[in-house]
């Protein structure tokens, strides 16, 4: 062999020498960069699940329980209204209330709490800046305003999706709240993944590989916890961002920034606002989660499973970030944010806003510091208060404060 | 000094020194800490000082400001009673100006029992509310933003009430900054042409002046009136937009010097001396780095929260999260005079807590605290 060729051999030696001191990359590129991650818990998610025979009973008796005859009548008392509308059904133990998605609150804490919000001054429904939510009054007077047969339609629809996506739930009751899976759970949901494909990104190549933990046989699984998630995650390129056109368009443009990661092809916000049932009092966190399952592959069980919405009003924020790394790192796919937009949370804005839709994208652990949470902000307030400056729709922040206006948001939910 | 005189002062020193250093971080995820506009003065361990002798020349420049020391100097901090989702600002003489959650009612309660309840109106929200030793001001937005601010100016002494809306001279806008300040209150005005001005409201006559105006596709935000004068952050249309933080009097508009260019975000004009705060990272819109500029030097304040700037009783005010998780969130407070940089209250905990923007009420301070270890609501006398 040549002197050059011995040289050249030893440079390329001295090279993969030094490849685990090379820096991970911190561009936010859209690609999540792991340098040795994989993961040991079981199953991470599930797809779709089958409509049982209890199930289906279940989801009939919900359905009936609903006003037979009539459109509810724009005078009812907050109490009939929620009555009318707000019910739940529980499958697997499980509850499920239509409009406000999975929780762990019973059907009277959930109607109560609507009660509360809907006899309120008529000044307190909404905020200064309505930027594109639902809000409870809102959805409970749109549900109202149905006929009985379309009512039925849209419930049993909203129940049975809910029916499918039970295991889903299950498992994020297990691996991030710690609930023991009930007995026969596997035998019962065979649309729970079994191999826990891991995201490894080869930092010489930029090339992402999919690897797998062994199959769990003994339903006991290692629950991963905040340590175990490398030092960010991060998916959709920061490139595929828009601001909301209209005021409360904030969820067609969320989902216009979802499918668009997803597809790379954008599609307008007027044809996700068709999509999403959005009206000018805003678009429903239940309707964000369908779309997003209808509209994407996200809700493969390769990724997240199908998404749900899920109530944290009781969740810590230990639980919160969790669930935030397991969506981004382990699902590789992003989370239907829902904050209120006030400006105790979000102090760069000048003003308050409402209810409220991000995309939730990515996490950055900080040595010794709480966490940031990557988000792009359709919310463009230069847009329609020429008295503030533009910042940019890409944003990291504590995630602490995230999580606080996740939690203060009426119906303190997420789409994931 | 007045407000002429700080102008000609800021203009003067304007000349005189380059307008800062652009550099800043340039990761999205970057820490707020450290130094932002160039590399600082550094204060060796164990040799630290919190404020420069006075005999000394000038401590720092515009490039290099001296990093400022906090020292521990916790106010007597009370409990304000009731919820922390109604924002308080505690007065003097007894006086509480609050804001009820989702904003519907500001309530303005005084000593012998006087209360004053302004309704923000069906359609609309209570966006802002001020309250010092003798005025109280309460703004309310259209919740559509289809019809201009409204504002209730309560005269603490007589009671009596003004207002302020579209119909007023010159008129409010839809939105846009508004401030109370000893004198003089400021807000938002719409003027011939199209134009997006500054109105200024004596608050002992009530005649309002129209002064300065941003050119088209310009904007501006963020006022402050100290008895020092007014300032503001302004900006242009680009993305993201290019922020200058500047004194304001009259027709004229006058850029602090020694700011990072376009990065400005708070400001404010305190006996004299300016303080302000740059956003070096857009993508971090909340993380901001504190500045000084006194007689005796350029300081270096340190991280903090950007909108959270606010002077009360000759001070500054600002927030700063948790450096470490063994930190609490802090309210800072920079004294100009002495040059002094001490923490006035730390959250309940560490780690994961934020602060809001404190409130200013005359010789009174009210922060709320968001921690994991509880929230509370809490005031301290100044004077």
């Amino acid at each position: 062999m040549s002197r050059v060729r011995w040289i050249g051999l030893g440079a390329l030696a001295l090279v993969l020498a030094m490849l685990p001191f090379l820096p991970r990359g911190g561009g936010d590129d859209g690609t999540i960069r792991s340098t040795g991650h994989v993961a040991r818990s079981g199953p991470l998610t599930a797809g779709y699940g089958r409509v049982t025979a209890a199930y289906r009973r279940t989801i009939d008796r919900v359905v009936a329980a609903g006003p037979t005859v009539g459109r509810g009548a724009a005078t009812s008392s907050a109490g009939a209204l929620v009555a009318e509308v707000v019910r739940c059904a529980t499958f697997e133990g499980q509850r499920y209330c239509l409009g406000t998605g999975w929780t762990d609150r019973t059907q009277t804490q959930v109607r109560a709490q609507a009660v509360r919000l809907l006899e309120r001054p008529v000044a307190r429904r909404t905020a200064a800046t309505t930027t594109g939510d639902l809000s409870t009054y809102d959805a409970l007077r749109q549900a109202a305003r149905m006929s009985p047969a379309r009512r039925a339609r849209s419930e049993r629809a909203e129940l049975t999706r809910a029916a499918r996506s039970v295991a889903k739930v299950w498992l994020i009751r297990h691996q991030i709240q710690g609930v023991p899976l009930p007995r026969g759970f596997f035998a019962r949901h065979p649309e729970v993944r079994r191999t826990a494909p891991t995201t490894r990104t080869d930092v010489t190549t930029g090339t992402t590989a999919r690897a797998s933990s062994p199959p769990d046989t003994s339903g006991r699984h290692r629950v991963k916890h905040w340590r175990d998630y490398p030092d960010q995650g991060k998916v959709l390129s920061r490139r595929r961002v828009s601001q909301q056109h209209r005021t409360y368009w904030c969820g067609p443009t969320s989902m216009q920034m979802i499918t668009w990661g997803w597809s790379h092809t954008e599609r307008s916000q007027a044809h996700w606002a068709r999509r999403l049932g959005t009206t000018t009092s805003g678009t429903a966190i239940t309707s964000m989660v369908h779309i997003v399952n209808q509209a994407t592959g996200y809700d493969r069980e390769s990724y997240a499973g199908p998404y749900i919405t899920l109530d944290i009003g009781d969740w810590s924020f230990k639980k919160w970030k969790l669930l935030m790394a397991r969506h981004f790192v382990d699902y590789r796919a992003p989370v239907v944010l829902h904050p209120v937009l006030l400006q105790r949370y979000f102090p760069y804005l000048d003003h308050d806003g409402s209810g409220h839709f991000q995309v939730g994208r990515g996490y950055k652990k900080r040595d010794g510091k709480t966490p940031l949470l990557g988000y792009f902000e359709p919310w463009n307030q230069q847009r329609f208060h020429p008295d503030e400056p533009f910042i940019p729709r890409v944003q990291w922040r504590n995630a602490y404060q995230s999580y606080r206006a996740n939690e203060a948001h009426f119906q303190h939910n997420l789409g994931v | 000094m007045s407000v002429r005189r700080m102008v000609t002062a800021v203009a003067a020193a304007l000349a005189l020194t380059s307008c800062g250093s652009s550099t800043s971080s340039s990761s999205p995820g970057g820490s707020a800490s450290g130094p932002v506009a160039s590399p600082p003065h550094t204060i060796a361990p164990g040799s630290a000082t919190t404020e420069p002798s006075p005999s000394t020349s000038p401590v720092g420049s515009p490039d290099q400001p001296f990093v400022v020391a906090a020292a521990e100097q916790r106010l007597d901090w009370q409990s304000v009673p009731g919820s922390t989702k109604d924002l308080v600002t505690v007065g003097d003489h007894g006086w509480t100006l609050t804001v009820a959650a989702g904003g519907a009612t500001a309530r303005l309660t005084g000593p012998q029992s006087r209360v004053v309840t302004i309704q923000a109106g069906p359609h609309a929200r209570i966006t802002d509310a001020f309250l010092d030793g003798h005025h109280a001001l309460v703004v309310s937005e259209d919740r559509l933003a289809q019809a201009p601010d409204r504002a209730t100016l309560v005269d603490l002494a007589s009671g009596d009430r003004s207002r302020l809306d579209g119909s007023s001279d010159p008129p409010t806008v839809v939105g846009g900054t508004w401030a109370l300040g000893p004198d003089s209150l400021v807000h938002a005005t719409s003027a011939s042409h199209h134009r997006y001005c500054l109105a200024t409201v004596d608050l002992a006559s009530g005649d309002g002046t129209t002064g300065w105006c941003a050119e088209p596709r310009h904007g501006f935000s963020r006022a402050a009136v100290t008895a020092s004068g007014t300032t503001m952050m302004t900006f242009d249309a680009h993305h993201p937009s290019c922020r200058t933080v500047s004194a304001v009097e009259g027709a004229h508009l006058t850029p602090f010097p020694g700011v990072t260019d376009c990065k400005g975000w708070d400001s404010a004009l305190l006996d004299g001396t300016t303080v302000w705060s740059v956003v070096p990272n857009s993508r971090r819109i909340d993380a901001a780095h504190f500045y000084a500029h006194t007689d005796r030097g350029w300081y270096d304040l340190g991280p903090g929260t950007s909108g959270s700037l606010v002077t009360c009783d000759g001070a500054a005010y600002f927030t700063r999260d948790p450096d470490r998780r063994t930190d609490p969130a802090v309210l800072m407070r920079w004294s100009p005079d002495l040059a002094r940089l001490t923490v006035a209250y730390s959250s309940k905990g560490t780690g994961n807590a934020f602060l809001s923007a404190p409130r200013c009420g005359g010789t009174q301070l009210t922060v709320t605290s968001y921690s994991q270890a509880g929230d509370e609501q809490v005031t301290t006398s100044l004077g």
